[in-house]
């Protein structure tokens, strides 16, 4: 079956894939990590293909035109280098400011 | 007659097509959305920003992971309803739309009440924590 020039994807497919993803992930939240980069770096992973997944095919960015995707990831992109000036607020070293402070050195 | 041609409607079909050939009102919605991520990821730099710079306390104690995850649970379901809706009414089944949209409505709303009760916990936890901190 095709609907506006593409085949309708396999939905109830897509929901056992997030399901499975969102299983997996209270699992790794759950299970004990040395490291919290560990768990901080699977969780965020997990997390962002399931948001490609509902992108992709929930939101039909698949069967979109090139335009779209370009659109949808320049504020992917002007997000991430939002965050990353935030991140570096905090983790880069300031003159007179100890590291990790964002109200400025105690008096 | 009207209603039937709504349904067959053909957003790529030569006379919908603008200087950027998608529609103006596909290419609004998709403006909307891009506005909605940047919007989340003010609120997400926010967090982070405030997370690490700050005494945050620790997420274990106040956040229930299996309320979250019984909320992702409930917000995936009312996602692949609204989608099966979608296609219902594209392959021109207005009844099963009906009924998937009926369905996507109570998930949606169970969404509503446990995203509160999350947040209600959360800040009640936060606060009794940081009470306890203050009054140490």
């Amino acid at each position: 079956m095709t609907t506006d020039g593409h085949t309708i994807p396999n939905y109830m497919a897509i929901f056992w894939w997030l399901l499975g993803l969102t299983i997996f992930e209270i699992g790794w939240a759950v299970l004990p990590h040395h490291s919290k980069l560990v768990l901080a770096g699977g969780i965020v992973g997990l997390a962002i293909i399931k948001a490609v997944l509902v992108a992709m095919y929930f939101m039909h960015l698949k069967f979109e035109r090139r335009t779209m995707g370009v659109l949808f990831a320049s504020t992917l992109i002007l997000g991430m280098i939002l965050v990353s000036v935030g991140i570096g607020e905090l983790r880069l070293p300031r003159p007179g400011y100890p590291r990790g402070v964002v109200n400025g050195p105690s008096q | 007659m009207e209603h039937a041609e709504a349904i067959t409607f053909d957003p790529h079909a030569e006379e919908d097509r603008t200087s950027t050939g998608i529609p103006h009102d596909k290419m609004g919605m998709w403006i909307f959305l891009c506005s909605e991520v940047m919007f989340f990821t003010g609120l997400i730099g926010s967090y982070i920003v405030l997370r690490y710079g700050s005494n945050w306390p620790d997420p274990k104690l106040t956040l229930n992971i299996w309320l979250t995850a019984g909320n992702t649970f409930i917000l995936i379901c009312s996602s692949v309803t609204m989608v099966k809706a979608l296609e219902w009414i594209q392959r021109g089944d207005v009844g099963k739309m009906k009924l998937y949209m009926c369905l996507t409505r109570p998930s949606s709303a169970s969404r509503c009440t446990s995203t509160a009760t999350c947040c209600t916990r959360a800040s009640t936890r936060t606060c009794r924590s940081s009470a306890r901190r203050s009054t140490r």
